[in-house]
């Protein structure tokens, strides 16, 4: 007796289903993990989902939650398995896999505890996305693009950290917030580390075209009457405060990483604050991953805009430099 | 020396600023509340976010993470407080504050422990939105819709509860899954209990129009040699198995209940299984909330679909409403 199926629905097209046009992959089921993962879905960015973790019971799980929504969204596959194999096809790698900051803990602090996943991890990946953009999430992010690089065999313009993509996001709503305007309508850069030295680009900061600090000269500095800079140590502050009330952050990240993933998987040419390898830029001779202003397409980076930066913002971006590439010459076997 | 706002922007109302129009409350910022918040931002369904809770550094840390998204989101005011001022004007007011099940504990055990929370919550939420509706998601759902209908003095259309709108979407995807299509093409509704005793009306149950039970007479029973009847088993245990895997749902919880809100919200009168006030249909003596095809919009539940239900299907539904009953007789103040 023929089943429901059969009766019901008779196939036209009998071959084999065509390949996924715009997969993405999320490495590690954490907080953040999943926080990109819904936001990806929410916005309706990928036609086909995995995630991969080393914990089956957790990642069964999530998949199972993602799955039971599916009536609500537009992304008819999820996947997900501890082996990579589900990874195939993956226009797109993100990867928030590692451990995270403890309370107080700097994000350098966490190197080479994650340097030691990473090397299980990103072969995978290629093995199995071999023309796929990367984008590192795990912190510290800055470090761990680079290793990344270094364990891909990727060219550069193929892995972007995420860098002060959300720095800059947190910058431009604290600025706005203080004008009583939306965050989209401030226009401010934040550059280099991802990190507690990351730099406030005040001398592009506008509203409408406007320079903040035509008309303010001393903006950001520590004569400024209306001490703007408090601004920028409230961003470098943010994540340990939110991480201090609530144990993490995962909302604001990955909202961030979907923003990214649109201008990559739309071909957008949008330009964002993501660390890339910025040898040979801004007098940096080593190899390390900085956050510049980076056109953004479906090739992965682009192009990086030059900023006009003052003598004091480039000396920070080396003093970046510097203390980036004074932990990377340390890593083993990258 | 004037600052750089006052420089920068020249205020041309002075009025003061308007009540928001689609305030939206969440009360609870555990995963079930937070999945909630981030479908409701993701989908642009209102124009002021407001976050309740007891715990209050996490509160502000969940509110702080979600301004800090600011910049990718439509919802330019989000808001948190342990006090319920800041829930004022709410059009919708999320209830999803509570005790959660354990491993293997049933909703209906939870039941007294929640009355006592919701004693303390409900009258806060009517005395700053005394014109909202209250969607109440925190389980067992359709005793705590009834204990907030009691408490609040709302007429019953302003009282859902989100039921088993969860369990049709899963009852959707599994069943679509089993012949190969996207869960918004299989039409099928799980009514009554959202728990152990939902009811899946498999007369109902088509794609295209076309009956399933035509097409197999006896699917949804025992003797059903496609055995359909697993899959519905599948939805009820579910939850279970997914707080089993990952220690609590989130995701399709919060994504149902973003749906339901955007009915409300944009009145849509979208029909949806929510729990409602089903005393004096299908016989029904007492006063008890279950889930019924509803039709939602901005006055709330403003009709309910009547149902063409096998005399076992309304049979279930009244079991379903003398096991519940049997619980409310005995809670205490309300």
């Amino acid at each position: 007796m023929a089943s429901i199926l059969q009766k019901l629905i008779t196939p036209l097209f009998s071959g084999p289903p065509e390949l996924p046009r715009n997969k993405v992959t999320v490495v590690g089921v954490g907080q953040v993990g999943m926080a990109c993962a819904i936001s990806i879905l929410l916005r309706e960015l990928a036609d086909e989902l995995a995630l991969v973790d080393v914990m089956e019971d957790k990642l069964k799980g999530e998949l199972m939650d993602l799955q039971h929504g599916s009536l609500f969204l537009k992304t008819p596959k999820i996947v997900a398995d501890k082996d990579y194999s589900v990874t195939a096809n993956s226009r797109i790698v993100v990867v928030t896999a590692g451990v995270r900051q403890q309370e107080g803990e700097s994000r350098l602090n966490l190197v080479q505890r994650n340097v030691n996943i990473f090397k299980h991890i990103v072969p995978q990946i290629v093995r199995y996305s071999p023309n796929c953009t990367i984008i590192v999430v795990s912190n510290p992010v800055d470090v761990l693009t680079y290793v990344t690089w270094k364990l891909s065999g990727l060219p550069k313009h193929r892995v972007i950290g995420s860098g002060t993509n959300l720095d800059s996001a947190r910058f431009r709503f604290l600025m706005a917030d203080k004008l009583g305007i939306h965050a989209s309508s401030f226009n401010g850069w934040i550059l280099g580390e991802h990190g507690d030295t990351s730099v406030p680009v005040w001398s592009g900061t506008n509203v409408a075209g406007v320079n903040l600090q035509m008309l303010n000269p001393d903006i950001g500095t520590d004569c400024d009457e209306e001490n703007w800079m408090e601004t920028h140590k409230m961003v470098v502050d943010s994540a340990y405060e939110v991480i201090k009330l609530k144990g993490y952050t995962n909302w604001a990240i990955g909202l961030s990483v979907a923003d990214l993933l649109e201008s990559l998987i739309r071909n957008m040419n949008r330009i964002h604050p993501v660390s890339t390898m910025v040898k040979g830029m801004y007098g940096i001779s080593e190899e390390v991953y900085l956050s510049l202003p980076c056109v953004l397409n479906s090739g992965g980076v682009a192009s990086v805009v030059n900023m006009t930066l003052t003598d004091d913002e480039v000396a920070q971006l080396q003093a970046s430099a510097n203390t980036l590439w004074d932990i990377q010459k340390d890593l083993q076997d990258v | 020396m004037s600052s750089v706002l006052q420089k920068l922007i020249s205020p041309l109302a002075s009025s003061p600023a308007e009540p928001p129009r689609n305030k939206v409350t969440v009360v609870g910022v555990g995963q079930v509340g937070m999945a909630c918040a981030i479908s409701i931002l993701l989908r642009d369904l209102c124009d002021e976010l407001a976050l309740v809770d007891v715990m209050k550094d996490r509160l502000k840390g969940e509110m702080m993470d979600l301004q800090h998204g600011s910049l990718f989101l439509k919802t330019s005011k989000i808001v948190a407080d342990t006090d319920y001022a800041v829930t004022a004007n709410s059009r919708v007011v999320v209830v999803t504050a509570g005790v959660r099940q354990q491993e293997g504990e049933s909703r209906l055990n939870l039941v007294q422990r929640n009355v006592n929370v919701f004693k303390s919550i409900i009258p806060q939420i009517i005395k700053y939105s005394p014109n909202c509706t209250l969607v109440v998601v925190s389980n067992p759902v359709d005793v705590l819709t009834y204990v907030t209908w009691k408490l609040s003095g709302l007429p019953k259309n302003r009282v859902i509860g989100s039921g088993t709108n969860l369990d049709s979407a899963r009852f959707r995807y599994l069943m679509a899954e089993r012949l190969g299509i996207h869960a918004s093409s299989f039409n099928g509704w799980v009514l009554g209990e959202h728990g152990d005793t939902s009811v899946p009306v498999w007369s109902g149950a088509n794609v295209a129009g076309v009956n399933l039970q035509k097409l197999n007479p006896d699917i949804g029973t025992d003797g059903d040699k496609e055995q359909w009847k697993a899959t519905h088993k599948a939805v009820v245990d579910s939850a279970y198995e997914v707080i089993k895997l990952k220690g609590y749902t989130n995701w399709a919880i919060g994504l149902s209940v973003a749906d339901l809100t955007e009915s409300i919200v944009k009145n849509m009168s979208r029909v949806h299984p929510v729990s409602t006030m089903v005393k004096d249909m299908y016989d029904i003596g007492e006063e008890v909330f279950l889930s019924l095809p509803c039709v939602l919009n901005n006055t709330g539940v403003s009709s309910v679909v009547n149902m063409t239900l096998t005399d076992a299907e309304v049979g279930q539904l009244r079991k379903s409403a003398d096991t519940l009953w049997g619980i409310q007789k005995d809670l205490k103040d309300i």
